[in-house]
């Protein structure tokens, strides 16, 4: 999404190129020109050397029309409004300690605050003080990625 | 026995869904899960004082400072009997020698943050007792599972809230939640 916006965004770019040794046609017909000049003028030309032409950019400059200008503001703000909702609308992530009745609880909505489920701590019953305990039951738990759900079966004999 | 546990996670509570089967050859009574909700890792909940720790008290939010806290065996912890259920009390809550004159005529307790804009709260349809512990700033609903004849099971539900908004707002909402049977 975030490249297709980009792409949507209209901004032009402009490539400055400079050249470090560049030179004219102008110039190259000159520089060839001088042994015969050199003779002309009683000297004794000793040297020629032919200077590789190429063209090399220095920089880059990228310039935004007023349009990009207002694409770009309306990205940002797109851009941080999903970042916003998506914030709002993550679930508690649900985190079961391995073998314990426990599950630890993360709510994205109340700043990462984690909390803690004993789910439960014992089960009991008018006939039993308790017909399960925390500390006796080894729990395997599974958790849906997709969902987010978590859940265990168990055995107390 | 059997237990099986779902938890379903939205993004300001969680539902809990929980079946115990009876694999035994006599009938159990009034059975419960005591189910722990506690602030591991949520400092703006600590609340030793009970200033914001709420329990419903003739259809009124009520804090638990302004309730008769009996000093039982463990410093802290505080048994609250719900009216329909008092001369039920399982040996259990009664063990703790903590059960407080006061009793709800709800079946949730909520603690509210030191900001007052959050609230975590366990609720349930029908609890059998309920309970906090100070040193660990947690809150209980026993969820009442009722009577469970051999080879039958029950499935109950709770929901527990980690939502924003004051006392008022938390009750407006547990008010319109209905809880599935």
């Amino acid at each position: 999404m975030l490249t297709k916006r980009l792409s949507q965004c209209n901004v032009r770019r402009d490539i400055e190129e400079r050249s470090l040794r560049y030179e004219s046609h102008n110039s190259i017909r000159s520089m060839r020109a001088r042994p015969e000049t050199a003779r002309r003028q009683g000297g004794i030309f000793r040297r020629y050397s032919k200077s590789n032409t190429y063209r090399m950019a220095l920089s880059i400059k990228y310039k935004l029309s007023p349009r990009s200008i207002v694409h770009l503001l309306v990205l940002l703000f797109l851009l941080s409004s999903d970042a916003a909702s998506q914030e709002e609308t993550l679930p508690i992530h649900l985190q079961p300690v391995p073998g314990k009745m426990m599950v630890n609880a993360t709510s994205p909505h109340l700043d990462d605050q984690v909390f803690g489920l004993g789910v439960p701590e014992t089960i009991g019953s008018r006939e039993h003080m308790w017909m399960a305990n925390h500390s006796e039951v080894v729990v395997k738990w599974e958790t849906d990625k997709t969902t987010g759900i978590v859940s265990t079966m168990w055995r107390q004999d | 026995m059997t237990y099986t546990l779902r938890i379903v996670p939205a993004v300001d509570y969680v539902d809990l869904e929980m079946t115990i089967t009876n694999l035994s050859d006599e009938i159990w009574h009034e059975v419960f899960a005591f189910n722990c909700v506690s602030p591991a890792r949520a400092p703006a909940f600590e609340d030793s004082a009970m200033q914001r720790t709420y329990m419903q008290v003739q259809g009124q939010p009520q804090a638990l400072a302004h309730t008769t806290r009996i000093q039982g065996r463990r410093p802290g912890m505080g048994i609250y009997a719900v009216l329909q259920h008092t001369d039920h009390m399982p040996p259990f809550a009664e063990a703790f020698q903590a059960t407080s004159p006061n009793q709800s005529d709800g079946a949730w307790m909520a603690k509210i943050a030191d900001t007052g804009d959050a609230y975590m709260a366990t609720t349930t349809q029908d609890a059998l007792f309920l309970f906090n512990n100070t040193n660990l700033g947690c809150i209980h609903a026993a969820p009442n599972f009722g009577d469970i004849e051999p080879a039958d099971a029950v499935t109950v539900s709770s929901r527990v809230y980690f939502a924003k908004g004051s006392l008022q707002d938390f009750i407006k909402r547990y008010d319109a939640d209905h809880l599935p049977d």
